[in-house]
């Protein structure tokens, strides 16, 4: 009996120790540990992400995609292309844009952490290249944001102490001019930051940075084009309008000089690989898209030497060599069918950069501000157009025909620069000098057609020619735009549903067909 | 703590001391005047006793003072009588099942009527009766409160048991499930997501054999289950499988019983069958809608057609005129002549086809002097009837308890599962997606789904972009579960009795539950045009178990009766997950992760541990008076650090108004009344913020765009989601009342049940501004509180030798009201598309779908445009899935040896989004789309004037499928859910063989169009809520034989 209760005890102690033992506080805190998810990391890992996201989802991707059917670069033949294309509740509906909404405000939020991180007191202290490519990157996401949806959040939108208590669950909506105020700050941060160095011992970008590879002076070269781009955005609202113009000719000077230097993100491999190029993409996943007639009436109208390169059939994928053999959509009225229309041979290539920003944008932004100036200089602006119209023609779609044609095998469709030379000898002497202005918004029209989301830029364009009256110099055919044209996108869901700031200057969403943003001569 | 020991000691001395004496007897059923095998024995007011052996007869020893004998059986009305020698016992049946001996919580066994709440047992016979392969659809129609939502009738398709409605919205409301003892998982691992593309991914409730089970318990309420703390405050089913307990001593008994079963399709489509291909009224080769010309009329089609000729007609002018034929571009690509003639094609009946199931099970048990044993085998092969799917499952089992003397027990349960599920895709990119809609006129089965020169390239009717082929989907796709699994216990068991009044008993158990399930993905090379990719999830969990507890029982006076529970549990838990992602496969054939071009790779590991401390203290006075007081202590490792310790009560009352002197009579022959209240509360997950790689996936794309590492460089982010470190369990308060009722002389049964759970501080992933940068907070935000009634009533109208019918009705009406979710938050998301959805909606019943409406005017009428279509609306709830109740009536008619069961369900009320039956019409397949005439909406303009526009019915339809309201229906029904017959072939007194004839869902009458209302997706809280090119739900047929010697 006696070792009975000796064993029972040390078995009864036993059972208290591994009682005890099996849920003290810090063997909890371990086992709610998950050892395969950091807690920390490096800026530039971010950076890296913040680069693709920026160019995948914000420019690549839906704003583009319906960007392109508002501005008949595309017509939508299926899905919610073709309720947008027939402006069937997409364009007003707070769903329709919410995953770029999200995305464009993870961008800023990152961005933030990067620059938090790499400022004074913070753990990558030092590290001023990286923190100025962030700032670059979130002006550029802040602009994107303002451009689409008019007033937002900003001040207190991407909070970085949530969730803790009085940080901003649900942040104030900020002016337009405010959200442009901080772009332009962050822009001008950056180009001093960027002219030092990456001293923190986490080391410089490198080739983490997709864009340019950590070089410095391309991301200077960079905010100095943003800084262009944005001003000719607010030129509308310009105080002192002589002073940009000039400003914008500075600006896209100190920026890329050559092709070369695009702002692109050029990492697309192909079809399956680990990145792929977001249009072809879609067309590959979606098939919503089909070759728009009024874009095509266009190019026809002035034998733009691209209408033979272009377009081909959804079947067969035979480019069509003869303009008048293009099957494309009616805009506004196509019926709603997969592979019937042709298709754009941007649909099959799955290498076509991103372009962020790109020299042939820059001579476009010149041209228009040298036709703008009080005393137009259109000798200047001509010699502008044409660099443009040249870049655009002989490299961009060069380079993407050849991707398309290694690719996917569509048979060699080059255009070679003589080609694009007589063809803006013959636009100088008729088009160009009957309304220099109309020629240059035209043709920086057709040269940010293709799939690689410079349509946003389009969209921005039209808009602000719309606030200056100029609208009829882009003919837009979809009829229905007579009462539903979007002049502008609808905040997303997320925050339609969890923000009362938001909802309330959401409404009921019709405010798209009627309310300009501010640089457009609105009031929000 | 010696002082304790050596009181035990001298307790267990006292309890030597006793003298026994020896009863023996038999026990027969008034019924039949049969043995009854397996009835319990018990020394009044001790827990002493002994079951009566396969003749009915028992034999006791009798401590000193005993002098009364308590006999029950399931079933059965239980009696005491006075304790002699030959006993001859006569139990007459009860169908109210009233004074059953009920499993509750931690295997405690108690009268029914000790009970201050609901409790339901599910015999065996009950699970077995219609031979379900799982044990959702044989629980399915036979327990109030308990709601089962089926997801398809696809072999292993997932499915979701919830008790007395919901209380998180998004988090898991499925109950506990406890196997012998021992908790194991039956979750999901993965979760379907939003539900709208790819496979549903089965519950592990799959791995458990229904035939293995002895008996379920269900404890429905938080206080029923109170005792199981932080993890069953959605309830408890308690399993017991079978096993030699109960067996009489003496030779080994083996069972063998086989059952085969054919699926059917349980409803077909009403589809039209007189237009082709097409748009407009023309034929279109491509379309993915019959909007076309007659079918008979395609050899008139100016392209297609054999009989016309011109520049429009490239066929003829190069192959000549075909009189009564048209060509195929697709028949072409397969290598076939493409000139055909016109033909209508049942292409939905074609593509499915017959499942079949086999079931076996061998069982050997025995009992032997002090130990009983037994041992099963069983094999599961389904084919389901779509081809391509099926499941294989194995398991074995053993268990055995063994007496080592009169004080201590102990025994062991092993159960090894080895389960195959191949499964396929539904809603986006499901693999019906291109069989529902198929044109009439095409041949989907025979044209091949490849080109002839090239099988890997999709030969379908319309472009699949976003799609496969089906019949290259079941050649080149595939999507399996396999899973190995172990669980089981080993536990040894201490009792001792004293003073012949007072018993203790000490348990210890530990136990074991791990698995290891692969999750293959495979989209075959050519996959929508690509080159397909394969993903291979690794999933594993091991939970262990740690449970000790004691009971007490001190019978103190003739009237007062005392037990006390005293318990301690560890339960702790790590899932380890690998997922390895690869795309483009290298070449064609060989659809291998091995094969793939680009790769990505992420594992993750998580441990969850629950100690818990848990005391129950009970009283009854009089066999009248029932009391009952619980406690829980437990400590969480997934909270935040400091905010781990919880403790939660509950109490119970009941009271049996018949043992009131005079209140007993012949009508009424039983009152209880009983009421409980109870507090549980459900844990959430706290993590630290971390960084992970990024993926992209989602939103348009059908794969994965963008895989890290790029080129070999990687990215990480910081999660959008974001934790509370505030975060506390969210709190259940549940009140529960009712009665129980037999009246004339039990031929009829009444329960009544009233419960209201009050969910407050519910923990959920609150949404969060896209602003904010962060896309959700996991925080405590949310109440939502239940009202449910239960009535059960049971009548047994024929009691006689030869025919004996009974029947019951189970009727739940349960309402499930979200009373608040987080500042600002007016609705939550649980899945479906960025429109249509299902929600959480503030102020509705849970859950709601959500989606762009018709607009109205003022005064309720549908507005319509300048073109005569329909207006959309604001977006806002469209749908309630809820249903106003549930009634199930089962019935078992014995006629001689026959006995024929049926079980009916009716759902009354509630709504689902049917995706297909909207897109049948959209696609003109639909048999509503037969009358092609132009309609006029009924309606009015926004001025009000009356709509008097004429529309073409092919705009019409693709106007209203962009509202989404128009594809609302309301899905009641009623199904004759089971009907079985079994008869006794043989019946010797060694030898037993009975033969059961049974079907399941083979009758549905219901509003909804097309399609069997329980087929949708998701095997989250959504399940039920939605469909979209879902797999069908089946009807089966089949057969048992169950040998026995």
């Amino acid at each position: 009996m006696k070792n009975k209760i000796n064993l029972s005890k040390w078995v009864m102690i036993g059972l208290g120790v591994a009682f005890l033992s099996s849920c003290s506080q810090s063997i909890m805190d371990r086992i709610n540990t998950n050892p395969d998810n950091p807690t920390t990391t490096a800026s530039k890992f971010i950076i890296t992400d913040l680069e693709t996201s920026t160019s995948f989802n914000i420019v690549g991707s839906d704003l583009s995609f319906y960007a392109d059917v508002y501005m008949e670069h595309e017509v939508g033949t299926y899905g919610q292309m073709f309720d947008a294309e027939e402006r069937i509740s997409m364009p007003v509906a707070a769903s329709t844009y919410d995953d770029n909404w999200v995305e464009l405000y993870t961008n800023f939020k990152n961005a933030k952490i990067v620059i938090k991180n790499c400022s004074t007191g913070g753990s990558e202290a030092g590290n001023n290249i990286t923190k100025g490519v962030a700032e670059v990157l979130a002006a550029y996401n802040l602009a994107v944001l303002t451009d689409m949806f008019g007033d937002v959040p900003y001040t207190q939108a991407a909070d970085l102490t949530l969730p803790a208590s009085g940080s901003y669950f649900q942040p104030a909506i900020d002016k337009q001019a405010v959200v442009y105020q901080g772009i332009f700050d962050y822009l001008n941060q950056a180009i001093t930051d960027l002219a030092g160095s990456d001293a923190a011992a986490t080391g410089s970008l490198g080739a983490q940075d997709l864009i340019f590879g950590g070089d410095a002076s391309r991301w200077i070269k960079f905010a100095y084009g943003l800084k262009a781009r944005y001003t000719m955005h607010l030129l509308y609202r310009s105080t002192n309008p002589q002073q940009d113009l000039q400003n914008i000719i500075t600006w896209a000077n100190e920026s890329f000089a050559s092709p070369d230097e695009d702002a692109k993100y050029a990492v697309y491999q192909g079809e399956g690989t680990s990145a792929s190029s977001p249009f072809a993409q879609f067309y590959n996943d979606r098939d919503y898209f089909s070759v728009s007639q009024s874009f095509v009436d266009k190019l026809t109208a002035r034998n733009d030497p691209r209408v033979y390169v272009l377009f081909m059939n959804a079947q067969t994928w035979v480019i069509d060599k003869n303009p008048t053999k293009i099957y494309a959509a009616p805009n506004g009225d196509p019926i709603e069918q997969v592979d019937t229309y042709d298709i754009p041979v941007y649909e099959v290539g799955f290498k076509v950069p991103t372009d962020l920003l790109s020299y042939h944008e820059l001579q476009f932004l010149k041209a228009e501000a040298y036709a703008r100036m009080a005393t137009p200089d259109t000798a200047s602006a001509w010699s502008a157009l044409q660099n443009g119209v040249r870049s655009c023609i002989a490299t961009k779609i060069t380079t993407m025909v050849n991707d398309v044609n290694n690719e996917q095998g569509l048979g060699d469709s080059t255009i070679p620069d003589s080609v694009v030379v007589k063809y803006m000898n013959t636009i100088r002497k008729t088009l160009y000098k009957a309304n220099p202005m109309k020629e240059i918004m035209v043709q920086k029209y057709l040269a940010c057609y293709g799939g690689e989301g410079e349509v946003l830029e389009a969209y921005n364009d039209y808009r602000r020619l719309k606030a200056f009256g100029q609208q009829s110099y882009i003919t837009l055919d979809n009829a229905l735009n007579s009462t539903k044209f979007p002049l502008r996108y609808a905040y997303g869901t997320s925050d339609v549903t969890a923000n009362p700031n938001v909802a309330a200057a959401y409404g009921n969403g019709q405010y798209v067909y009627t309310d300009p943003v501010w640089w457009a001569g609105g009031t929000h | 703590m010696r002082k304790v020991m050596t009181l035990l000691c001298l307790l267990i001395g006292i309890s030597w001391a006793s003298a026994q004496t020896n009863v023996t007897g038999v026990v027969v059923s008034a019924d039949d005047g049969q043995p009854v095998i397996g009835a319990s024995v018990l020394v009044k007011g001790t827990t002493h006793g002994t079951i009566t052996d396969v003749n009915g007869k028992f034999s006791i020893n009798l401590p000193e003072q005993a002098k009364t004998l308590v006999f029950s059986y399931v079933g059965m009305l239980t009696q005491e009588l006075a304790a002699k020698s030959n006993m001859h016992v006569i139990l007459k049946s009860n169908a109210q099942q009233m004074n059953e001996v009920v499993v509750t919580a931690f295997g405690i066994r108690k009268d029914q009527k000790a009970l201050g709440y609901a409790a339901t047992d599910v015999s065996a016979a009950q699970l077995e009766q219609a031979g379900s392969t799982d044990l959702s659809s044989a629980l399915d129609g036979k327990v109030t409160g308990v709601t089962v939502t089926p997801s398809s009738g696809m072999p292993g398709a997932s499915s979701l048991i919830t008790i007395r409605g919901a209380r998180s919205f998004t988090g898991d409301n499925t109950p506990l499930y406890v196997v012998d003892g021992m908790p194991i998982a039956s979750t999901a691992d993965v979760s379907t997501g939003n539900s709208v593309s790819g496979s549903d991914f089965s519950d592990r409730g799959a791995d458990i054999d229904p035939n293995d089970i002895a008996s379920i318990t269900v404890l429905k309420g938080q206080a029923a289950a109170a005792l199981y703390g932080i993890r069953a405050s959605n309830g408890v089913i308690i399993i017991t499988t079978k096993s030699g307990q109960g067996l009489a001593k003496g030779k080994p008994e083996i069972t063998f019983s086989t059952s085969n079963t054919v699926d059917a399709i349980a409803r077909y489509p009403q589809l039209q069958t007189i237009y082709a291909q097409g748009s407009g009224g023309l034929y279109n080769p491509t379309a993915s809608k019959s909007w076309g010309p007659l079918i008979t009329a395609l050899p008139q089609d100016p392209v297609y057609g054999g009989e016309t000729s011109g520049s429009q007609n490239p066929y003829t002018a190069k192959y000549g005129m075909h009189p009564g034929m048209y060509y195929v571009p697709q028949r072409a690509n397969a290598g076939l002549d493409p000139w055909t003639t016109p033909h209508v094609y049942n292409n939905v009946k074609d593509f499915f086809r017959e499942g079949l199931t086999t079931n076996n099970m061998f069982n050997i048990s025995q009992a032997l002097d002090k130990t009983t044993y037994a041992l099963s085998l069983s094999t599961m092969n389904q084919t389901g009837i779509v081809p391509s799917t099926g499941m294989n499952r194995y398991t074995a089992k053993g268990s055995m308890t063994t007496k080592l003397n009169d004080h201590w027990k102990t025994g062991i349960n092993t159960n090894y599962v080895q389960d195959r599920i191949l499964k396929t895709t539904s809603a986006n990119d499901g693999i019906v997606a291109l069989v529902y809609p198929a044109p009439p006129s095409y041949d989907l089965k025979g044209i091949s789904s490849g080109y002839a020169n090239n099988p890997y390239k999709e030969n379908a009717y319309r472009s699949t972009s976003g799609f496969d082929d089906p019949y290259w989907s079941l050649k080149n796709n595939l999507f399996s579960e396999s899973t190995n699994r172990f669980f089981g216990n080993a536990y040894a068991d201490y009792s001792a009795a004293w003073n012949h009044n007072q018993t203790l008993d000490v348990k210890y158990q530990l136990g074991a539950d791990a698995y290891s399930t692969l999750y293959e993905t495979i989209w075959g090379y050519g996959h929508q045009g690509g080159q397909g990719s394969a993903d291979d999830l690794m999933f594993k969990r091991t939970t262990i178990n740690s449970l000790l507890t004691a009971n007490y029982d001190w019978k103190i006076t003739e009237d007062w009766d005392f037990t006390a529970l005293l318990g301690n549990e560890i339960n702790d838990e790590a899932t380890k997950s690998v997922d390895a992602y690869g795309q483009t496969f290298n070449w064609p054939g060989w659809n291998n992760l091995n094969n793939t071009v680009t790769k990505s790779n992420t594992i993750s590991q998580l441990a969850d541990r629950t100690v818990g401390t848990f005391g129950s203290v009970s009283a009854s006075w009089k066999n009248m008076l029932y009391l009952n007081a619980t406690g829980r202590q437990d400590i969480v490792s997934s909270m935040p650090h400091g905010n781990r310790t919880f403790f939660y009560p509950s109490a119970s009352v009941g009271f049996i108004v018949t043992e009131l002197p005079g209140v007993k009579s012949n009508t009424l022959s039983y009152l209880k009344l009983r009421a409980s209240y109870a507090q549980v509360g459900q844990a959430g997950t706290y993590m630290a913020n971390y960084y992970s790689v990024p993926t992209y996936s989602g939103d348009f794309w059908g794969g994965q765009p963008i895989v890290y590492p790029i080129n070999s460089i990687n990215a990480f982010t910081p999660s959008t989601t974001l934790y509370d470190p505030n975060l506390k369990p969210q709190n259940t308060k549940s009140y529960e009342g009712g009665f129980d009722l037999k009246l004339f002389d039990n031929l009829i049964g009444l329960n009544y049940t009233f419960s209201r759970q009050n969910v407050t501080d519910q923990i959920f992933a609150v949404p969060l501004a896209g602003s904010t940068g962060s896309s959700q907070l996991i925080t405590n935000g949310g109440a939502i509180h239940t009202n449910t009634h239960e009535i059960t009533l049971s009548v047994n109208p024929i009691r006689t030798k030869d025919v004996d019918w009974s029947m019951g009705f189970n009727w739940t009406k349960m309402d499930n009201y979200v009373d608040k979710l987080a500042s600002g938050v007016g609705s939550i998301f649980l899945g479906g598309f960025e429109t249509p959805q299902v929600r959480a909606q503030i102020g509705d019943k849970f859950p709601v779908i959500y989606g762009v409406s018709y607009a109205h005017d003022s005064k309720g009428n549908l507005l319509i445009d300048d073109t005569g279509s329909p207006i959309a609306g604001a977006p806002g709830v469209i749908g309630k899935v809820s249903p106003n109740f549930l009634l199930d009536y089962n019935t078992t008619l014995r006629l001689w040896k026959c006995t024929i069961n049926a079980v009916f369900s009716w759902k009354e009320g509630g709504q689902m989004y049917g995706g297909t039956n909207g897109l049948l019409g959209l696609y003109g397949v639909g048999k509503e789309t037969l009358n092609r005439a132009n309609i006029i909406v009924k309606g009015v303009h926004t001025d009000g004037t009356p709509n008097t526009t004429p529309i073409a019915l092919q705009t019409y339809e693709n106007n209203i499928n962009s509202i989404d309201e128009s594809s609302i229906y309301n899905n009641s029904f009623i199904k004759l859910r089971e009907l079985a017959v079994s008869y006794p072939v043989l019946k010797t007194s060694s030898v037993s063989l009975d033969l059961s004839l049974f079907a399941r869902n083979i009758l549905i009458w219901t509003n909804y169009p097309n399609f069997d209302p329980e087929a949708s997706q998701g095997n989250t809280n959504m399940a039920g809520s939605f469909e979209r090119f879902s797999l069908p739900q089946t009807s089966s047929y089949g057969m048992g034989l169950n040998f026995k010697f």
